[in-house]
């Protein structure tokens, strides 16, 4: 929608009318995603070190926007993708729709993404006639519900199961009970068909490479995979603020994100995707579009004050943390964006006028810089906002009241003259009698009511410059202990410790891969046959389908798997074929032991769909995939079309943050170490 | 040398809080610390500052300047928030290049909370205070994010004879006072005030202790409303009691 359409944000309306069941449902929510984040940021005693040096990351792609929206342009064009720059919500929503019709698409997929809440898609491609389709499972069922987002991460974190059930019975007409597993099932069913039929994928960017021109989506449920891959057309929206320079930024924001978020140490899929599939081979989308949004971000970029608004990575934590946010839910804040940074930037991207309201919704306690990974000084950008406000800008006229700004300045000579501020004190004192009950006064005259409605004031009193000057004029001095006050202030200082690596890569690969829920183990040449066989048998296995790569061929699974009755559908297949897989078979090209992380490519022999759709992923590990970190990784990978990383199964926690396994793609994922 | 501190009594401190400026010029004599009080001083100008009125702040932060001009030593707070104001946004209201900007070098950063002056600058936690009671305490935001104030407060009343400090759950999250917020948003300021009161209930103490004269005007004004016999404290005053003392119920 665009931005001068948008009604003025009246967050004391809104708060006052927030329904009694929501702040509870949010504080349970918050503080479940809370306690994770503290557990995860326990264990790196460097953390600080790595908020720096997130925080350097960042401010290095925004102090440069213009430099690098330059070479992601050049790098998305020479990598095969459409590059656009949209100045605001229309232009973007045009640029979208206009893509659709020359691709003549009836029906679009979409990953959630923040960027295109904020311009209004949905309701832009429905009245041009197309289908738009939200498959988060969240998502999904407020895009159901016609509401927006509460929440960064979890958009549903307001609702109870009850709610869901409930919602989904009457809009699907089906008996929809109130558990997550099922209503989970629900929405995975309802949305397997969209994903197949499909002729556009649109997604965000969690981050773009400027060094590659790449898009970095961190998802866990496997729907931004599916909207990737599946249809012929992949548009990713993203906001200018998203570019980084290059894959070590990259490697140093991807350690803070998940785990200040959700307090995972890789989420479940991160995608790396530089243009269009590269072969015709191959699996991904034949054409890729980037469109990058300004949308008031140059305006919030040129403000020295405010910038930093723009390093946010959308992790969520401030909201989790925030005292105005965990009481009055998302909705709330009028906007896409809530709590503390949608506190700061709405009303920079919207207008003051708009959204005014926002910057003073906060009691200043600062509980959101001490979470942000990023360190955005987001008290300080409230302040700055509040001025902008009350006082105006170059470019802005305030926005408070003539008659606020009066009392402000008749209170700040009051109180700047000594002399003023003591009669004033004198005549407080006597004038406030009639208010007064015992050392409270208790119902005061508008506007203070505001404070005595919801509980008393102190009474004025005054007294101690009187003690003071009696006392000392009473009393001679004696001192008998001396102090040396001149030691200045001691720098609190804080020690690391090096990493414990003394497990063998291999072992904690699978163990990392069992905190996350996988099941991997060692298994030897001589154990294939037997491990298969159970493996079919407990996961009820008819359809498989298999990676064409080399190792995967030697091993000769695919004939060991017709001997256990396993219909094996061939990789060329298309996707509707291979949708019908209850096992994909792939090699992993990467491991990460450090967080139990499978990288994969793509290319002809490598299937994108075989490790998402079908609802068992069986990844077999050689010791020449591990590598000690990321950055090894991104050596290596950065100049691939394709990469996914892929952390433990497919997860949900949209229904009352309950985990619920197999959203989307894999319910079950098997790693085999092989020895 | 004796040591010499200036009092910064702040204007919640003097209009609502005479007792706890009493206490806290009582415990640094106590402990040899010769105390000054530079008239003049009037109100530091955070409360127009957080309403977005930073030029009204100017007139009110140069008189700060002015009254402090000419002092020497630390200047001591009952309060880590207007410390907090002094010490760091005062180098935002007058920049490098302002002609203020060497004062504010000068004179704001000698600004300290009572409890960080106690236990970094004196560095002492032990002062013979009394006080055979069950207290919890709450954490005040400026102090603890600010200042860095999370366990110092803490040690003073642990070393408190007779003093049962039990923990209160939330400690850190904010009792929902933030000034202007509270008279804008009330609602919202009320909602946090109970999540806050409730958990203060829940710990079991007699008294509530903070070191922010915001917190406890907040604090105490929902505890009277809703009647609770639990009694709000400034921590100096808790310093301030000893045996011989018989605290009058605040």
């Amino acid at each position: 929608m665009p931005d001068k359409a948008h009604p003025r944000i009246g967050f004391r309306a809104r708060s006052r009318s927030v329904p009694p069941n929501i702040p509870a449902a949010v504080q349970r929510a918050t503080s479940l995603l809370l306690a994770k984040r503290s557990a995860a940021v326990a264990q790196v005693p460097e953390w600080e070190g790595w908020r720096q040096a997130a925080h350097d990351a960042r401010l290095e792609g925004i102090s440069h926007l213009d430099e690098y929206i330059k070479i992601v342009q050049a790098r998305v064009q020479s990598a095969g993708g459409n590059f656009h720059l949209a100045r605001d919500s229309a232009q973007a929503c045009a640029l979208v729709v206009e893509i659709a019709r020359a691709g003549g698409v009836r029906t679009v997929v979409k990953s959630k993404s923040m960027a295109t809440e904020e311009i209004g898609l949905n309701h832009a491609l429905e009245e041009a006639g197309i289908a738009s389709f939200e498959t988060d499972v969240g998502e999904f069922i407020i895009q159901m519900a016609g509401v927006g987002p509460s929440h960064i991460l979890g958009p549903t974190l307001h609702m109870t199961k009850e709610d869901i059930a409930e919602l989904f019975t009457r809009k699907l007409g089906i008996d929809a009970p109130p558990d997550p597993r099922a209503l989970t099932d629900i929405a995975r069913s309802a949305l397997r068909e969209r994903f197949l039929s499909a002729e556009m994928g649109i997604s965000g960017a969690n981050f773009v490479v400027a060094e590659t021109g790449t898009v970095v989506l961190v998802t866990n449920e496997g729907n931004g995979r599916l909207c990737t891959t599946l249809p012929d057309i992949h548009i990713a929206v993203a906001g200018i603020d998203k570019i980084i320079p290059d894959w070590n930024s990259l490697a140093a924001l991807l350690r803070v994100l998940p785990r200040n978020a959700t307090g995972q140490k890789l989420s479940t899929y991160t995608s790396f995707i530089t243009g269009p599939r590269r072969s015709e081979g191959e699996e991904g989308a034949r054409e890729f579009h980037l469109i990058l949004l300004d949308n008031g971000r140059s305006r919030i970029r040129s403000d020295p004050a405010a910038s930093e608004t723009l390093l946010c990575i959308r992790c969520a934590a401030c909201l989790n943390i925030c005292p105005v946010y965990n009481h009055v839910g998302g909705h709330a804040y009028g906007g896409a964006y809530s709590g503390p940074i949608g506190a700061i930037l709405s009303p920079q991207l919207l207008g003051t006028n708009i959204a005014g309201d926002l910057p003073f919704a906060s009691s200043l306690c600062g509980a959101c810089t001490d979470v942000c990974p990023v360190k955005i000084p987001i008290p300080s950008i409230l302040l700055h906002l509040r001025h902008r406000i009350a006082e105006g800008q170059v470019a802005e006229r305030p926005s408070v009241p003539f008659r606020v700004r009066l009392m402000a300045s008749l209170a700040s000579i009051g109180l700047s003259s000594p002399w003023l501020y003591h009669t004033g004190a004198f005549l407080i004192r006597l004038g406030q009698r009639p208010f007064q009950h015992g050392d409270r006064l208790t119902a005061l005259p508008p506007p203070l009511n505001r404070w005595t409605n919801v509980r008393p004031f102190p009474a004025f009193r005054g007294g101690f410059q009187k003690w003071w000057h009696t006392r000392r004029s009473a009393r001679s001095q004696t001192f008998s202990k001396s102090q040396n006050l001149e030691s200045s202030l001691p720098a609190r200082e804080t020690a690391s410790q090096p990493a414990n690596l003394s497990l063998a890569a291999m072992d904690r690969l699978i163990q990392e891969v069992n905190l996350v829920a996988g099941h991997a183990q060692h298994i030897t040449l001589q154990e294939i046959d037997a491990a298969l066989a159970t493996l079919v048998a407990v996961g009820g296995i008819k359809k498989a389908a298999l990676w064409q790569t080399d190792y995967i061929t030697r091993l000769a699974l695919a004939d060991r798997l017709r001997k256990l009755g396993v219909n094996i559908i061939p990789a060329t297949a298309d996707k509707r074929a291979l949708a019908e897989a209850d096992l994909g078979i792939t090699e992993v090209d990467f491991a990460l032991p450090e967080s139990g992380t499978l990288g994969l490519l793509s290319s002809p022999d490598r299937s994108r769909s075989i490790s998402v759709l079908p609802r068992a992923h069986l990844a077999v590990v050689r010791p020449q995939a591990l590598r000690p970190d990321l950055q090894q990784v991104f050596q290596e990978a950065k100049n691939e079309g394709y990469l996914v990383f892929i952390t433990g199964p497919s997860r949900t926690s949209d229904i009352e943050s309950v985990p619920t396994l197999g959203a989307h793609g894999p319910e079950a994922l098997y790693v085999w170490a092989m020895d | 040398m004796r040591a010499r501190v200036q009092v910064f009594a702040t204007c919640l401190g003097e209009n609502f809080f005479s007792d706890v400026l009493k206490d806290m010029v009582t415990v640094l004599e106590r402990l040899g610390v010769q105390c000054e009080f530079p008239e003049g001083q009037t109100c530091c100008g955070q409360p127009f500052y957080n309403s977005g009125f930073q030029s009204q702040t100017l007139a009110l932060a140069r008189n700060w300047l002015r009254a402090f001009a000419n002092t020497t030593g630390y200047i001591v707070a009952p309060s880590g928030s207007c410390t907090d104001f002094v010490r760091h946004r005062y180098l935002e209201l007058f920049p490098p290049g302002a002609p203020e900007h060497p004062q504010v070098e000068e004179i704001a950063s000698r600004a300290v909370e009572f409890t960080e002056f106690l236990t970094r600058v004196l560095k002492v936690t032990e002062m013979g205070a009394h006080f055979p009671h069950k207290v919890t305490y709450h954490a005040a935001c400026h102090s603890l994010r600010n200042l860095g104030l999370r366990d110092e407060p803490k040690l003073l009343l642990q070393a408190v004879e007779g003093l049962e400090l039990v923990p209160l759950a939330e400690e850190e999250t904010c009792c929902g006072f933030g000034g202007v917020f509270s008279v804008i948003y009330p609602e919202v300021s009320r909602a946090m005030m109970d999540a806050k009161v409730k958990n203060i209930q829940a710990s079991g103490a007699e008294y509530i202790v903070t070191n922010e004269p915001g917190c406890l005007m907040n604090i105490s004004g929902v505890l009277q409303r809703i009647g609770s016999p639990i009694k709000p404290m400034h921590l100096i005053q808790i310093l301030a009691s000893s045996k011989d003392s018989s605290r009058p119920s605040p």
